[in-house]
């Protein structure tokens, strides 16, 4: 499933199947079915020449044989274990194990928290008990039980990618992708993480998540270039970003990024022509999202500029009323502008309101319709143009901007005189100020004054 | 799901399986259904999915996002199916997939879905040739672009065993 090779694993060499066994271990692989087979129809035949692998290879093939629902098989193993190493914990968590396959769930947690007694230090005993929640389909426990085994193992990335997982699965996009983030702090060059936790912002959505996305997908990118997700991952954002209010110069770059890496896809589906047999179509259908990405952003920004729409300007709901619009430019006498039919304009307002979750082909449909749009202004500003002559060639409009200049330099002498005015009101009050402190202090003297005559006074009273 | 209408019946042809985990992400299914649905001669009319849990007969909220968005592009109703897990077995004596289809109400209706016994007695034999471990889905394809994940090599191998 998804395997380069899928070997018929009964018929294999003893030394083979030794070896494979060996590799899965190392990696970690689940391929559980495959390693009961190998079990069986290779290595049990005889256990003794494996030598001390043995008991490994019991451990291997007893986890295999319960996720394959093989609980003879499973007792076996355990059985030969306990003979070798009687009272040793990690054949009781064998049996635990044992004991969650038969859904037998109350004895599993009982004989988990007995290991716990015994070695509380053992992470992976509590991590046990969360996966019996989540068989239970308990995912909140599961989720809480997690949160508090994190307050201790806090660097358990393995654990931090089950929670990310749960919450994923609980829909809550936010903790998950939070989740990602404290694996990637212990291993921020780890490409995997990279992407997935662009995949989780992407799925967000919103402008800003899909640019943090996209800054994602790039590290991944120069950490793993191989990687096929990341490249699709790139082409996603770009096209996104693309739609969105940005700058003219902004989409140019997104829209050449994303036929870059379009054509890249391409390629490397182009050298695997011989073996994928569907390789060619995707790599057309990869190359015809990279061209409509460059022709269409082109035809977007013209149209934007002919309407209007300028870089960085926010569309408001004012622009798109029609009513008002076509009573303001009514009240200029341009009744031309009515030549274009009022659905026209309408369609037009709608587009620009829908969401973006349309095909391509309808997509070019708007965009030809939009252009058809500009023809039509085109031609009617030409009428417009054609009528406005005389008016321009009267003598009207050359002595307006003399006017014009006047006023401007009268406005000039005006800003002068106010700028001096402000100048010697600022001096003034500062004036007025300094005077304030002076009547403050003779007032102060005075009433020091007053205060000694008035002791005098009195002293010669008493006397 | 890919298939074509004829008045009121639908047949569903060909399937494409996507991935392989519970709560896909964006990118993978964006990308899938792009490709497929430029894809030449079907349409898309559904989705198919199983659930994790062996006993688990819910609604997989994706599915049903997925579904309902499908719904939305192509205009038309969609429909849900959802393998019976346990009625996947190699012997495989009734049917394991039960249809959905979303009313008007939002919610899903269970309808009738004829399934060719020639198909039950396939998908035994096939389950104990263990032809699933040629199976190849988007997602393994996205790890490893060799693998087609339009399967038309196990196409041959199930049409070899009717």
């Amino acid at each position: 499933m998804g395997y380069l090779e899928t070997k018929d694993w009964t018929t294999v060499s003893f030394e083979v199947g030794r070896k494979t066994l060996r590799e899965w271990r190392e990696d970690q692989s689940r391929r559980s079915e495959e390693v009961v087979e190998l079990w069986e129809h290779v290595l049990s035949r005889s256990p003794s020449s494996l030598g001390d692998e043995v008991w490994m290879i019991y451990e291997q093939v007893c986890i295999a044989a319960l996720d394959c629902a093989r609980y003879d098989l499973a007792m076996e193993c355990i059985q030969e274990l306990d003979k070798r190493f009687p009272r040793s914990n990690r054949v009781l968590k064998l049996q635990a194990m044992r004991y969650e396959a038969l859904e037998q769930y109350s004895s599993a947690v009982s004989l988990y928290d007995k290991l716990l007694e015994a070695d509380s230090t053992n992470n992976s005993y509590r991590k046990r008990k969360v996966s019996i929640l989540m068989a239970q389909g308990k995912r909140l426990d599961a989720i809480k039980e997690l949160n508090e085994y994190l307050k201790i193992y806090i660097n358990d990335s393995e654990a931090w990618l089950q929670l990310s997982e749960l919450f994923l699965l609980e829909s809550d996009f936010s903790k998950a992708a939070h989740c990602l983030e404290e694996c990637l702090l212990a291993a921020p060059l780890n490409a995997l993480y990279l992407r997935r936790l662009a995949d989780i912002r992407y799925t967000q959505g919103g402008q800003d998540n899909v640019e943090i996305a996209k800054s994602y997908y790039e590290q991944a990118y120069k950490l793993n270039p191989e990687d096929v997700r990341s490249q699709y991952g790139l082409l996603l954002c770009a096209t996104q970003l693309a739609q969105g209010k940005i700058s003219a110069e902004k989409k140019k770059e997104l829209s050449s990024s994303g036929a870059a890496i379009a054509e890249k896809i391409a390629e490397h589906y182009d050298e695997l022509t011989g073996i994928n047999p569907e390789a060619p179509q995707l790599a057309d259908l990869v190359r015809t999202i990279g061209k409509q990405m460059d022709g269409l952003e082109e035809r977007l920004s013209e149209v934007e500029r002919v309407l209007g729409i300028s870089e960085l300007s926010e569309v408001n709901a004012a622009d798109l009323d029609v009513e008002s619009l076509r009573n303001s430019l009514l009240s200029k006498g341009c009744s031309q502008v009515f030549k274009i039919k009022m659905e026209d304009l309408q369609k037009l307002k709608s587009t620009m309101t829908e969401p973006n979750m349309k095909p391509l082909d309808e997509k070019l449909n708007t965009v030809q319709f939009c252009e058809d749009l500009i023809r039509k202004r085109i031609d009617l500003l030409e009428e417009w143009d054609a009528n406005i002559q005389p008016v321009l060639d009267s003598e009207a409009i050359p002595t307006s901007e003399q006017h014009s200049a006047a006023l401007d330099g009268i406005e000039k002498d005006l800003n002068e005189s106010l700028a001096t005015y402000q100048r010697e009101v600022l001096e003034l009050m500062i004036f007025y100020e300094d005077f304030k402190k002076l009547m403050n202090t003779l007032n102060q003297r005075v009433e020091t004054l007053n205060s000694k005559v008035r002791n005098l006074e009195k002293k010669k009273e008493a006397v | 799901m890919l298939g074509k209408s004829h008045g009121g019946k639908l047949t569903i042809t060909s399937v494409v399986p996507l991935v392989h985990e519970s709560a896909p992400l964006s990118p993978s299914i964006e990308i899938a259904l792009a490709l497929v649905s430029s894809k030449d001669d079907q349409s898309i009319v559904g989705i198919y999915y199983s659930n994790a849990s062996y006993q688990d007969k819910s609604f997989n909220p994706y599915s049903i996002r997925l579904a309902e968005k499908i719904a939305a592009v192509t205009g038309q109703s969609t429909y849900l199916a959802q393998v019976v897990n346990w009625h996947l077995t190699a012997d495989c004596s009734s049917p394991c997939i039960s249809v959905y289809q979303q009313q008007d109400s939002g919610s899903w209706k269970d309808i009738k879905v004829d399934v060719d016994p020639v198909a039950l007695t396939l998908v035994s034999s096939a389950l104990q040739k263990k032809l699933y471990r040629e199976l190849v889905d988007f997602e393994n394809h996205l790890d490893n672009p060799e693998l087609d994940f339009y399967n038309s090599s196990l196409n041959r191998m199930l049409r070899e065993e009717l």
